[in-house]
């Protein structure tokens, strides 16, 4: 895929994460704003509550969603910031494949800890 | 400085990280580009945070509720309004990013008549805006999470 597509990308994943970012943090810390949208959480923190969220499947999906969408967000922007920096030329080569790796193993651990709870 | 110093020590166009903090005397669109590297990188610090917290439900209850009693701290509170606000402003700035980028804060061409004025002085009004709306909802969100 060629460099400006990944750009794209990264505008529509930025798109994305605000509203999925927004609507993750409106409903389980704003208890107002979540007020408007009709939905209340009681005590979201809660054990009760985080398993009831990790063992629904639209919840899980969620988080699995949000979780692809940010890292990818969150390691093209990174890697724009790290690759002005004067790394030595192997690291400068290797950095698409270091930050894919990152992406990977923390999306593999995430999904992990989100099907763990699903079914457990 | 005469001329032979200038030959011996010419000014560096690369500024380095230092660049990413001051790069001079200008605009304020160019300190929102550093804005949003560290309100980015502010979030991707907090990010890998949350998920080791969440990683925390894995042990089971105990140590679930071992680690939620933690945040219980009004320090906390206030680091979780940074990470909003970190968010919001990176999301506001982000949205004027993308709309610049993909043209449509163009506006419509006119000749060049005395006094002229540049793009990013057209664009001014955007970056007031989103400025202002931050600030808005900012407050809200304080106001919601101190009631």
């Amino acid at each position: 895929m060629r460099q400006s597509y990944f750009r794209v990308l990264q505008l529509i994943t930025g798109v994305a994460v605000f509203f999925l970012i927004a609507a993750h943090v409106t409903a389980l810390r704003l208890d107002d704003f979540a007020g408007v949208f009709g939905v209340h959480i009681e005590e979201p923190t809660s054990w009760g509550s985080v398993m009831d969220r990790a063992t629904s499947a639209g919840w899980a999906s969620f988080y699995i969603i949000l979780l692809a969408v940010a890292i990818y967000h969150a390691l093209y922007g990174l890697r724009v910031v790290l690759m002005e920096l004067p790394w030595p030329p192997v690291i400068a080569r290797s950095l698409n494949y270091i930050m894919m790796g990152i992406g990977i193993a923390v999306f593999g651990y995430g999904t992990f800890i989100a099907l763990n709870a699903y079914y457990s | 400085m005469n001329v032979a110093e200038v030959k011996k020590k010419p000014l560096k166009n690369y500024l380095g990280i230092w660049g990413w903090v001051w790069a001079g005397r200008y605009n304020v669109e160019r300190y929102l580009y550093t804005l949003q590297r560290v309100t980015g990188l502010g979030i991707i610090l907090y990010g890998i945070l949350h998920l080791t917290a969440n990683g925390m439900r894995i042990s089971g209850e105990g140590l679930w509720e071992d680690t939620m009693s933690l945040f219980e701290n009004p320090v906390f509170a206030v680091g979780e309004y940074l990470v909003i606000a970190a968010f919001l402003i990176h999301a506001l700035n982000g949205l004027r990013l993308i709309l610049q980028q993909l043209g449509y804060t163009l506006g419509a061409p006119k000749p060049p008549i005395y006094p002229y004025s540049h793009a990013l002085q057209r664009r001014r009004p955007i970056v007031l805006a989103m400025g202002a709306l931050g600030a808005i909802l900012l407050l809200l969100i304080l106001i919601d999470f101190v009631v």
